[in-house]
């Protein structure tokens, strides 16, 4: 009876269990990273993750349209309970068969966008870049 | 035998289990000049002015990234949480 009695208890206890399992552990999160300009053509960037380049595993740099993947560590700082993290991308100029040239530190044609993202953001990440002026 | 308790137990669980059922917001977006298209967490919905849905029942997401888009303009960018989303948000585009 006692065991019946205290059945209802059992989700709560369940719940409170995975909520304290969640808010001590890190969150691992694919997104997919796609740039596209102001007319909706694609257009190829390098993505940046906290300024620092988002390597490949055979640390190469990575260039959208990719998927990356973003760990969020517990922090108490924030009101989600998890660290925030800065995605990046830096539109590069590319050749015919599009690679990008190597020339990554001349003006982009396109204006680099920047990002706060959230652990519990949608996973498709649209970045639209506007013209640089300054592109020759 | 008193089953109150239990429900109510029960009832906050189901309650703590399903946090964002239902949780739908409207609002009308527009833009000047009109006709930008409307992104939604990165998929197109719309053109200006339009009624957009957005949900936030989805895996306890928090915030909805709009963006809003016009050639020869510089984008619009817009988060909401749930609480946040009004009924009607206008943007003025700048020339780009």
């Amino acid at each position: 009876m006692k065991v019946a009695r205290s059945l209802p208890i059992l989700p709560l206890l369940v719940g409170v269990g995975l909520l304290v399992a969640s808010c001590s552990a890190p969150v691992k999160r694919s997104f997919y990273v796609e740039v596209i300009n102001t007319f909706e053509e694609k257009v190829p960037a390098l993505v940046y993750l906290d300024d620092e380049p988002y390597l490949t595993d055979g640390s190469e740099p990575t260039f959208a349209p990719a998927r990356v993947e973003i760990v969020f560590p517990p922090s108490e700082a924030e009101l989600s309970g998890f660290a925030i993290r800065k995605l990046s991308v830096r539109p590069v100029v590319v050749d015919e068969e599009g690679h990008a040239t190597p020339e990554l530190e001349a003006e982009p044609p396109y204006r680099e966008r920047n990002r706060v993202i959230f652990h519990n953001d949608a996973a498709a990440l649209l970045f639209i870049v506007e013209q640089n002026p300054d592109f020759r | 035998m008193n089953r109150a308790p239990g429900l109510i137990l029960l009832v906050v669980c189901l309650l703590s289990v399903l946090p964002g059922c239902g949780a739908i917001r409207m609002v009308k977006i527009d833009s000047r000049p009109t006709g930008a298209s409307i992104f939604v967490d990165g998929v197109n919905v719309g053109v200006t002015p339009k009624n957009v849905k957005l949900d936030y029942s989805r895996a306890a997401q928090s915030r909805k990234i709009v963006q809003v888009n016009h050639r020869y303009y510089k984008p619009g960018f817009q988060t909401w949480t749930f609480e946040e989303v009004p009924q009607h948000w206008t943007i003025e585009l700048k020339e780009e």
